[in-house]
């Protein structure tokens, strides 16, 4: 299955390929990829840039297909692809955004230093697995009623907080605050509702974290200090999203979308990247339900935040202003947004899909809260398990090639599949603890799946962003504990 | 017994290439695997049981849809299924029989979540020999 790309890739500079148009007929628009040689080699031995090259397809794209360093092999669109489409002729499709809608991070500063935690590493890690529910299918100890689950897809984070988790600053610091407009809890099923209400506030499965970290290096100091980050810091990365709930709207609308495509004419290379007009009831239902899948994750990142908080203050015996926990910023990797951007001088209204891509916009953006608008938005990139994240900042070169939008993380080289075989025998458990770092997992196979060489570098990753000038390094963190589902 | 699936590699996500010999089987045999990468299928007791039906516009999202119905019986938390009999079919329409028990803690640790059945490259043929799909699933 893994056929390697035998197709046209055009260089445009180090850091930028392009898939002519003329490469396949039906492509409306090039695809345009951001990597180095390096990075590339690997992106052309998997079906990643056909994919790239399906999207362009899609009616109404609008001027590229593009696709971020962190690039790999998904369903329909490939992960870390973009594509905006027009409001009026194009097309929303759920395979650009994802099965789990608003998957995102969320980074934390503390007051702290490694010197404050370093004894208490174990405890805090100890604890946070005790409190925070995770792991595959995992419960939580919210259960919602009907008329509460509502509310939390109506409101998203703002429920959060107005119901006692959190403070309203956390708000401010969320991106869309916490709640995308448009949200219909009736747009969305019986099933996907009954998977909702006792989800709220768990980390899930899979490449989910909770990761106690220190910054070890400051790219920027001006734009770190606006971001509240000062290198020996301790910091806390929320990484989760939409849980059942957001796989079941994905799904549910994927059905609906598989006959929507015959309706209105729409020819496409791939099943799975089903869509329909942002215009008809059907592309207007899904953004409706999709809105609530988004609320839902900032919800759930919001709970996970207080649930930390909690456990920090408890467990170091401190107050939370001693404590300084304050949100950073939050971000979505997986969403689609109506958002206006300039196209060739002039300002339009676009449908933005981002899956497994990030927000970057620039200083100045109405978007962004009031203290990071000299700066732009802070761009949270977590790292695979074991490895650095890092703080990167949004750009103008951002907002003119890439709608704003940079990559997500390091992206996967090897399957789940691969990564168990390849580590079978091995202690990763040992190899973290080697590496001073505590880990606890719920799943058997979750610390072979997300072992570190299964993923690119992502050192390299955000080099190729920060050397393109898609969103520049601000500051880089290495993990302490972590705890997975 | 011969082995009635292999994976197929697919770096995000998780692939299975399965195979009958009559179409029942392969959509039987399609379930089993998919549950046998949640858990260990041989551990699960099949104390409950549940009849389903389920309808497509074609066969490749008969697949799908009887599948994703599987998955939303486990997450809903109604049952863990083990054992899959397709009582009958054509390429629109089934009526299925599962058995498997309600999950507990008291069961084997889960191995994997899966998020949803996809129909990225999904694929169904047969030959003289057999039934043979490929179905990928979000992990």
């Amino acid at each position: 299955m893994s056929e390697k790309w035998s197709g046209p890739l055009e260089r445009i500079d180090a850091y930028r390929w392009r898939i002519p148009e003329s490469f396949r007929k039906g492509m409306r628009v090039p695809g345009l990829i951001y990597a180095d040689e390096k990075l590339l080699r690997h992106i052309k031995g998997e079906q990643s840039l056909q994919q790239v090259a399906n999207v362009a397809h899609l009616p109404g794209i609008v001027k590229y297909s593009l696709a971020m360093p962190d690039i790999h092999w998904g369903y329909g669109f490939c992960i870390g692809g973009v594509a905006a489409t027009d409001i009026k002729d194009g097309v929303i499709s759920p395979g650009g955004i994802g099965y789990d809608i608003n998957c995102g991070v969320r980074l934390l500063r503390t007051n702290l230093t490694l010197a404050d935690i370093k004894d208490k590493l174990k405890n805090l890690v100890e604890s946070l697995f005790t409190h925070i529910p995770c792991g595959v299918g995992s419960h939580g100890q919210l259960k919602l009623s009907s008329r509460e689950e509502k509310k939390v897809l109506r409101e998203g984070a703002q429920w959060a907080v107005r119901s006692g988790y959190g403070f309203e600053e956390d708000i401010d610091f969320t991106e869309e605050r916490g709640c995308l407009a448009g949200a219909d809890p009736s747009k969305v099923s019986p099933r996907a509702l009954e998977r909702g209400y006792k989800q709220q506030g768990t980390l899930g499965s899979g490449n989910h974290f909770l990761e106690i970290q220190v910054i070890e290096e400051i790219y920027d100091a001006r734009v770190a200090a606006v971001f509240g980050l000062e290198k020996g810091a301790i910091t806390v990365m929320v990484h989760s999203g939409s849980r059942g709930f957001g796989y079941q709207v994905c799904d549910d609308y994927l059905k609906t979308m598989g006959g929507t495509v015959q309706k209105y004419g729409i020819r496409l290379p791939d099943r799975q990247l089903a869509c329909a007009p942002l215009s008809s009831p059907e592309g207007k239902d899904y953004f409706a339900a999709m809105a609530c899948a988004a609320n839902y994750a900032w919800a759930n990142r919001q709970c996970l935040m207080h649930g930390t908080r909690e456990v920090f203050m408890k467990t170091l015996r401190m107050g939370p202003k001693d404590l300084g926990m304050e949100l950073v910023y939050d971000v979505a990797h997986n969403i689609g947004k109506f958002e206006e951007h300039t196209v060739e001088g002039e300002k339009r209204k676009l449908f933005v899909h981002r899956k497994g891509a990030t927000r970057a916009f620039a200083p100045g953006h109405a978007h962004l809260p009031e203290r990071y608008k000299p700066v732009g938005q802070p761009v949270i990139i977590p790292g695979d398990m074991g490895t650095n994240s890092y703080v990167l900042v949004g750009t103008e070169l951002a907002m003119q090639e890439t709608w704003g939008s940079t990559c997500h993380g390091a992206g996967r080289v090897m399957s789940r599949h691969q990564a168990i075989k390849r580590t079978r025998g091995r202690s990763l458990l040992r190899e973290m603890e080697e590496k001073g770092i505590v880990v606890r997992s719920q799943g058997r196979n979750t610390l072979a799946e997300e072992a570190p060489e299964a993923y690119k570098d992502i050192n390299e990753v955000v080099e190729v962003v920060h050397q393109a000038g898609l969103s520049r390094k601000v500051a880089k963190m290495r993990p302490l504990g972590v705890i997975k589902g | 017994m011969k082995r009635n699936y292999e994976i197929i590699n697919h770096t995000a996500d998780l692939g299975l290439r399965v195979f009958g010999e009559t179409r029942e089987e392969l959509f039987a045999n399609a379930a089993a695997a998919m549950f046998a990468q949640i858990t260990d299928l041989e551990q699960i007791r099949p104390h409950l049981h549940r009849s389903l039906e389920v309808e497509a516009p074609d066969r490749e999202e008969l697949l799908v849809r009887f599948l994703s119905e599987l998955l939303y019986l486990f997450t809903s938390g109604a049952l863990l299924p083990g054992k899959f009999k397709i009582k009958r079919m054509d390429d629109r329409y089934l009526e299925a029989e599962v058995w498997g028990e309600k999950f507990s803690a008291s069961l084997p640790q889960l191995k994997t979540e899966i998020k949803a059945v996809t129909y990225h490259n999904l694929k169904i043929d047969h030959d003289e020999t057999g039934w043979k799909a490929e179905v990928i699933f979000d992990v």
